[in-house]
């Protein structure tokens, strides 16, 4: 490991990491249950430092302000809790595994930052109306044909786009990476084409997932991309109301549900 | 159906922090009120310490109860504290408050050092009979000296390792490594796993 990004923990903790930085300990973090683990007991520890500072009383206005300002200011409903997925209860059942607690535990340390970055991400959302449909569809049918395979796949793209209520979104990751994904309810598919994602280990491997309040749903997993083209990959299943998309790092070969942070939540 | 004198008693026992954040989540600004009594000098006291400036401060503050607020349904009780994650949404946007004024005005990383040694004397005076604070206390004293001054110029001064690092004229390697071996000490000190 080049960049010994296990040593990070503690200026992770702190936030002592620059914005590339703590992106790239992130998207370690994820795939290493050591680090992430130490990660989150040291972000917990580091929340104590802050009882080394004088408790001080902000002016009244800033709470009259604060009142104010909450009254126009939407929150986010309980079913964007998407990124939550790895301890997501599936059907009302309460049998997940023992291992995916330890996981989940992880997320409070992330969350400021997760949720900032998810949210820029859905942010970038554009509805697809008549203007931009041909567009659109030119550009998913010219990604597409940079994989000659099946027709079945190009036939399931071509009814995403060609409906009425087609949606696309692309999410640029700091990386450099980008997701888009395509979307119709009409259609009841979704797409996905994925630009620059770093290569995994072969004993990993991208995963999708439709996602609803009610969990995760395996969407089918990502050929590991070798080759900077983008790669185009119709979701294996249908839409049926799932309010997102998201893609996480699962062992090769996939899981039944997700067991780490999903690196990018697309809301549809 | 719950028994009437059941819910009299449950209503005066106060909420838990936890509890409020639940309520915040569903809209209740009364619940939100509370909240931000009950922890409004703890994250002011925290911003103004690393962002300093006190408009800026202001500021930080309001940002800081607005994604409070918006984010409440995020907050799982399950897996930590609700002041932890209110102080983590804190202190990460007063550091970027920080970072980000720093662009404009070029921050002196040499002043860095005098932060520090005065903020460090703060640290030792005003923890006086606060249990977490003073349990704070002890937990930095464990540490080395060299080990106390990169966490506090990283967490109360909001620089980064490699601004540390400039500071104190040494590789930024090492001064990962002090942090994160000064960290490690104070969780097992502090008990936090």
């Amino acid at each position: 490991m080049d960049k010994q990004l296990h040593l990070n923990t503690g200026s992770y903790a702190l936030d002592a990491l620059d914005n590339q930085e703590r992106i790239e300990f992130e998207e370690f973090a994820i795939t290493d249950e050591q680090t992430s683990q130490e990660a989150r007991e040291l972000t917990e520890t580091a929340t104590l430092l802050a009882y080394g500072t004088d408790e001080q009383a902000p002016p009244a206005q800033l709470k009259a302000d604060v009142m104010a300002a909450i009254r126009n200011k939407r929150q986010l409903s309980n079913s964007s809790t998407v990124l939550d997925i790895s301890s997501g209860k599936r059907h009302g059942s309460h049998s997940s595994a023992p291992n995916t607690a330890t996981r989940s535990r992880w997320l409070p340390a992330l969350s400021a930052a997760a949720a900032l970055a998810v949210f820029a991400g859905a942010a970038g959302w554009v509805v697809g109306q008549n203007s931009t449909d041909t567009d659109l569809q030119k550009r998913l049918v010219a990604l597409e044909s940079n994989q000659a395979s099946a027709a079945a796949q190009q036939e399931a793209m071509l009814g995403i786009v060609s409906a009425s209520d087609a949606k696309i979104a692309t999410t640029e990751m700091s990386d450099g990476a980008s997701v888009t994904v395509a979307s119709s309810t009409t259609a009841n598919r979704a797409a996905v084409m994925v630009k620059g994602m770093p290569e995994l280990p072969a004993d990993k491997t991208y995963e999708l997932w439709f996602i609803s309040a009610e969990g995760a749903v395996p969407a089918g997993v990502m050929p590991n991309p070798g080759s900077p083209t983008p790669g185009m990959q119709v979701l294996d299943g249908k839409l049926d109301g799932a309010t997102h998309v998201g893609i996480t790092i699962e062992p090769a070969g996939g899981s039944t549900a997700p067991t780490t942070k999903p690196l990018m939540v697309q809301a549809l | 159906m719950r028994v009437p004198w059941l819910r009299s008693v449950e209503a005066l026992a106060p909420p838990s922090q936890e509890e409020l954040i639940r309520l915040v989540a569903s809209g209740d600004e009364a619940a939100f009120e509370i909240l931000y009594d009950e922890v409004a000098p703890r994250v002011f006291g925290l911003v103004r310490r690393v962002v300093r400036d006190p408009a800026q401060s202001q500021e930080v503050t309001q940002e800081v109860f607005l994604d409070i607020w918006e984010q409440a349904s995020r907050f799982d009780p399950d897996k930590g504290k609700a002041m932890s994650w209110i102080l983590v949404i804190a202190h990460r946007k007063a550091v970027d408050k920080v970072r980000a004024s720093q662009a404009s005005t070029d921050r002196d990383l040499r002043q860095g050092i005098k932060e520090f040694q005065e903020s460090y004397e703060d640290v030792a005076d005003t923890v006086e009979g606060k249990f977490e604070a003073e349990r704070v206390k002890q937990a930095l004293k464990s540490l080395t000296p060299a080990q106390q001054e990169a966490i506090s110029l990283a967490y109360y001064g909001g620089y980064t390792h490699q601004e540390v690092a400039e500071l104190l004229k040494v590789p930024v390697g090492t001064i990962k490594t002090r942090i994160r071996d000064g960290m490690i000490r104070m969780r097992d000190r502090l008990g936090v796993a």
